[in-house]
C-alpha cells in the first residue's frame, strides 16, 4: 500500500465515522428541541422525561462527532497540504466560517444546554437548544459549501496554479452545495426519527414498562419519518440533471446514464488524455441507497398509518421487531450516499482542477503508517465505546437517571436514580 | 478587490487574533489541563472527584472550542503555515491529538457509568492523557520559539523531543498543574480546597525556576537553539514571573479569585511571548486579499457574539461548586 492511498483510507474512515455520528446529531438535535418547546409550554413532565432521555442520548453520540471533526480537519493539513496550497484562499474560507460560525457557537450553547438545567430560566434554556440546532445546521451548511467546491469548483479562477476567490455568493449558491444539503438534511432527520421509533419499539418488543412514554416517541418518530423520508427521496433525484452535466464519470459509474464509454470520452475532450472514471463498483452503494431509501419510506408510511390508528403497531410484534432493526438503516444508507458522492469524484479532489494524487502532502509512508494506526485506533475505539453506552443508555429507558444539569429536585422520579449513580 | 468602502483588516489583525485564540485555548484548557493532572491525586473519593468535574465541567466544552477557532483561523487565513506547521511537526502534532482524544473520550464517558471500575478507569487515563496533553503542548512550544519549520527543513522526530522543548514542556507542564492547582482551590470547598491551594504554594517556585531556565537556556545561541526574536519572546516571557511573584500573597491572603488571576497571567503571558517571536511567519504567508477581508469581516461580526456568550457562560457559573452542582462529566 502507498502513501496515497493510506492516507485516502485514513480520511475516508475518520470521515465516514463522522458522517455516522453527525447525520444523528442533525437529526435529533430539532426533535429535541421541539421536545422542550412543548415542555416549556405546557409543563407536561413526560415532555420533561422526552427531552431529557433523548438529550442524554443525543450528548453521548455528540462526543464522537467533535473528535473525528478535529481529527479530520488536522488530517487535510497533515496529510493533504496540496488542498492549502491550491485551494486555501477559498477552501479554507468556508471551514473557518464553519469553526466560529457554527460549531464555536454550538459547542458553547450546547455546555450551556447541558449545565443549564434548572438554573437558568425556562425560556432562555430553551432558546439555548434551539441556538444549538441553528447552529449545527450553519455548520453542516458551511460544510457543504466546501464540500460543493471540491465537487464542483465555482466562483473563482486559477491564476499561476492557485485558485483565487472572485465571487463569494457563487461559492456559497454552488448547486452542488445546496443540491446536496437539501438531500442530506431529510435523510439526517429520518436517522434520527427512525432512531427514535426503533429505540421506542425496541423497548415494546422486550416488553419493558413506560409505555407512555416510549408509544408518544414512536408517534413523533414515524410522523417525522415518512414525511421527510419522501422528502430525502425526492431531492435525491433532483440532483441527477445537474450531476450529469457536472460529474459523468460518476453518474456512469453509479447509475449507468450515460454510459462509462461516453463519460471517459468526454472527460477526455475536457482534460485531456488520462483515464478519469471512479471505480465501477460504485453502483453497490448507490443500488443500497436507493433500494433502502424505498423501504424505509414504504415502512415509515405504514408505521405512522398503524400508529395514529389507535396504536394498533405495538400490538403487532413482527412490526415492532423490524422497526427496532430498520433504526440501523438510515446509516448504511447515509454512509454509502458519501461513498457515491466522495468516490464518485475521483481521480479528482478539486474536481477537474486538481487530481487526488497531487494533493498529498509528501509525508514518509513511515510516518502515515504512525498516524494511521494510532488515529484510527483511538477513533474505532472511541466509537464502539459510545455505541456499547449509548445501547446501554437507550435500553434502560427513560428512569435509568443518567446525570445532566443539577441534581432534580422537583421530579421524584429522577432523584432517588441520580443520587444513586453520584 | 477590495472597495474603498470597506473596512481595510491591517494585517496585524491576524496574527494578534490568532495569538490570543491560542493564548486563551492554553489558559482555558489549561486549568483543565492541571485538574485532570492532580485529579486521581487530589480527589481521594468518588465524592470528591465529583468534585473536581463539577468544578471544570461548564466550562469544558467551552474551553476546547478556543483550540477549534484557532484551527479554523490557520486554515482560512494561514492556510501555508498551518500546512508547514503541521507537516513540520508531525510526530508532535500526532502525540499531541492522540492525547486529546484520550482525555476527552475519558471526560465524555466517565460518568455515563455508575460502577466504581469502570469510574477508576477513567479516572487514571484522564490524568493521565492530561499529562500528555500538557507535556506536549509544552514540547510544542519549546519548538514553536524555534520558528515554523518551511517546507523540507523540518526537525525530525529526535529533534522535536530534544533537550530544550523537553525542558520547555517539563516547564509548561509545572506552570498549568499550578494553574489547576490554584482553580481548584477557587472553585470548591473545604478540604479540598485547602489541598489544593497547599498543592498550589509548592509549585510556585519549580514553576518559576523552570520559566528561567526556558529563556536563559533559549538565550544561549548552541544550546538552546536560535530563538526567533530573541529580546522580544524573553522579555513577555519573562514578565510572566511577575504574577508568579504575587501568588504566594494571594494565597495567603486567601484572595483565590486573584491568586487565578495570577496563573492565567502567566499562562497568557508566557504563550503570548512565544507568539510574538513567531508572528512575522504568520504574516508572510497570510491568504489572498479578497480571502481576508471576507474572513475578516465574518470574524468581526462573529467575535463579539463569541466573546458574549463565553462571557455569560463564565457569569452563569461562577462561585464554588458542591454536591448539588450542575453535572454532566
Amino acid at each position: 500500500m502507498t502513501a496515497l492511498e493510506l492516507a485516502r483510507l485514513q480520511f475516508a474512515l475518520t470521515a465516514g465515522l463522522h458522517f455516522l455520528f453527525v447525520s444523528l446529531t442533525l437529526g435529533l438535535a430539532p426533535l429535541i428541541a421541539v421536545m422542550q418547546t412543548r415542555y416549556a409550554i405546557t409543563g407536561d413532565p413526560i415532555h420533561r422525561h422526552m427531552t431529557r432521555f433523548w438529550g442524554q442520548l443525543y450528548l453521548i453520540n455528540y462526543g464522537v462527532g467533535i473528535i473525528t471533526g478535529l481529527v479530520m480537519e488536522l488530517q487535510l493539513g497533515l496529510n493533504w497540504n496540496g488542498i492549502s496550497r491550491f485551494a486555501g484562499n477559498v477552501f479554507g474560507a468556508p471551514i473557518a466560517l464553519e469553526t466560529l460560525i457554527a460549531f464555536f457557537l454550538e459547542s458553547t450553547f450546547l455546555g450551556m444546554w447541558i449545565f443549564g438545567w434548572d438554573r437558568l430560566p425556562r425560556y432562555a434554556h430553551l432558546a439555548l437548544i434551539w441556538l444549538v440546532t441553528l447552529t449545527a445546521y450553519a455548520s453542516a451548511f458551511w460544510i457543504m459549501v466546501a464540500n460543493g467546491f471540491l465537487q464542483h469548483p465555482v466562483g473563482g479562477v486559477v491564476r499561476s496554479g492557485v485558485f483565487q476567490l472572485t465571487d463569494f455568493a457563487a461559492l456559497l449558491t454552488n448547486r452542488e452545495g445546496l443540491g446536496a444539503l437539501q438531500h442530506l438534511l431529510p435523510a439526517t432527520l429520518l436517522t434520527g426519527a427512525l432512531f427514535m421509533a426503533g429505540v421506542s419499539a425496541w423497548q415494546f418488543v422486550r416488553g419493558t414498562g413506560d409505555r407512555e412514554f416510549f408509544i408518544r416517541s414512536l408517534r413523533w418518530g414515524l410522523l417525522v419519518a415518512a414525511p421527510v423520508s419522501a422528502l430525502a427521496i425526492n431531492r435525491g433525484f433532483e440532483q441527477i440533471d445537474y450531476l450529469t452535466i457536472d460529474q459523468p464519470g460518476k453518474m456512469a459509474q453509479a447509475f449507468g446514464d450515460p454510459s462509462p464509454a461516453v463519460a471517459q470520452a468526454m472527460a477526455v475532450v475536457r482534460y485531456g488524455p488520462g483515464q478519469y472514471l471512479p471505480p465501477s463498483w460504485l453502483k453497490i452503494p448507490a443500488d443500497i441507497m436507493i433500494y433502502s431509501g424505498y423501504v424505509m419510506g414504504v415502512l415509515s408510511v405504514l408505521g405512522a398509518i398503524l400508529v395514529l390508528a389507535r396504536g394498533w403497531l405495538i400490538r403487532i410484534p413482527i412490526l415492532l421487531r423490524t422497526l427496532s432493526w430498520l433504526m440501523l438503516l438510515p446509516f448504511l444508507v447515509v454512509l454509502c450516499g458519501w461513498v457515491v458522492r466522495e468516490e464518485g469524484r475521483q481521480p479528482w479532489l478539486v474536481y477537474g482542477l486538481l487530481r487526488t494524487s497531487d494533493a498529498v502532502s509528501p509525508a514518509g509512508l513511515g510516518s502515515v503508517i504512525t498516524s494511521f494506526t494510532i488515529f484510527i485506533g483511538l477513533l474505532l475505539t472511541l466509537a464502539a465505546v459510545d455505541v456499547a453506552v449509548m445501547r446501554r443508555y437507550a435500553s434502560r429507558g427513560p428512569h435509568a437517571g443518567g446525570i445532566l444539569g443539577a441534581p432534580d429536585r422537583n421530579v421524584a422520579i429522577d432523584t432517588d436514580r441520580t443520587l444513586a449513580v453520584l | 478587490m477590495i472597495r474603498s468602502e470597506e473596512i481595510i483588516i491591517p494585517h496585524a489583525f491576524w496574527s494578534t487574533l490568532l495569538g490570543v485564540l491560542l493564548a486563551g485555548y492554553l489558559v482555558l484548557d489549561g486549568f483543565a489541563f492541571g485538574v485532570g493532572m492532580l485529579g486521581i491525586r487530589l480527589g481521594r473519593d468518588e465524592p470528591e472527584r465529583r468534585l473536581l468535574l463539577n468544578a471544570v465541567g461548564p466550562y469544558f466544552l467551552n474551553n476546547e472550542v478556543w483550540l477549534v477557532a484557532t484551527a479554523g483561523i490557520l486554515f482560512g487565513a494561514v492556510p501555508d503555515l498551518e500546512g508547514a506547521f503541521l507537516s513540520g511537526f508531525y510526530p508532535l502534532v500526532v502525540l499531541l491529538i492522540g492525547a486529546l482524544i484520550t482525555r476527552d473520550a475519558g471526560m465524555w464517558f466517565r460518568s455515563r457509568r455508575p460502577a466504581t471500575r469502570w469510574r477508576t478507569g477513567w479516572d487514571w487515563l484522564i490524568s493521565m492523557a492530561s499529562l500528555a496533553l500538557a507535556l506536549s503542548w509544552g514540547l510544542m512550544l519549546g519548538n514553536l520559539v524555534r520558528g515554523v519549520p518551511a517546507g523540507r527543513a523540518a526537525p525530525g522526530g529526535v529533534e522535536l523531543f530534544g533537550p530544550y522543548p523537553l525542558l520547555c514542556g517539563v516547564s509548561y507542564t509545572v506552570l498549568v498543574a499550578l494553574h489547576g492547582a490554584v482553580f481548584i482551590a477557587l472553585r470548591t470547598e473545604s478540604e479540598l480546597a485547602l489541598r489544593a491551594a497547599q498543592v498550589a504554594r509548592q509549585l510556585v517556585a519549580p514553576t518559576a525556576a523552570g520559566l528561567m531556565a526556558c529563556v536563559g537556556v533559549g538565550l544561549i545561541p548552541t544550546v538552546g537553539g536560535v530563538l526567533a526574536r530573541p529580546m522580544l519572546v524573553a522579555a513577555v516571557v519573562l514578565a510572566a514571573l511577575a504574577p508568579l511573584a504575587l501568588l504566594p500573597l494571594a494565597l495567603a491572603a486567601r484572595r483565590h479569585g486573584l491568586a487565578l488571576c495570577c496563573t492565567v497571567s502567566s499562562v497568557g503571558l508566557v504563550v503570548l511571548g512565544v507568539g510574538a517571536g513567531i508572528a512575522p511567519t504568520v504574516l508572510n504567508a497570510l491568504a489572498a486579499a479578497g480571502t481576508l477581508q471576507l474572513l475578516g469581516s465574518a470574524v468581526l461580526v462573529v467575535l463579539p457574539v463569541m466573546a458574549a456568550a463565553q462571557i455569560w457562560l463564565w457569569w452563569a457559573f461562577r462561585g464554588r461548586v458542591g454536591p448539588s452542582s450542575a453535572m454532566y462529566f
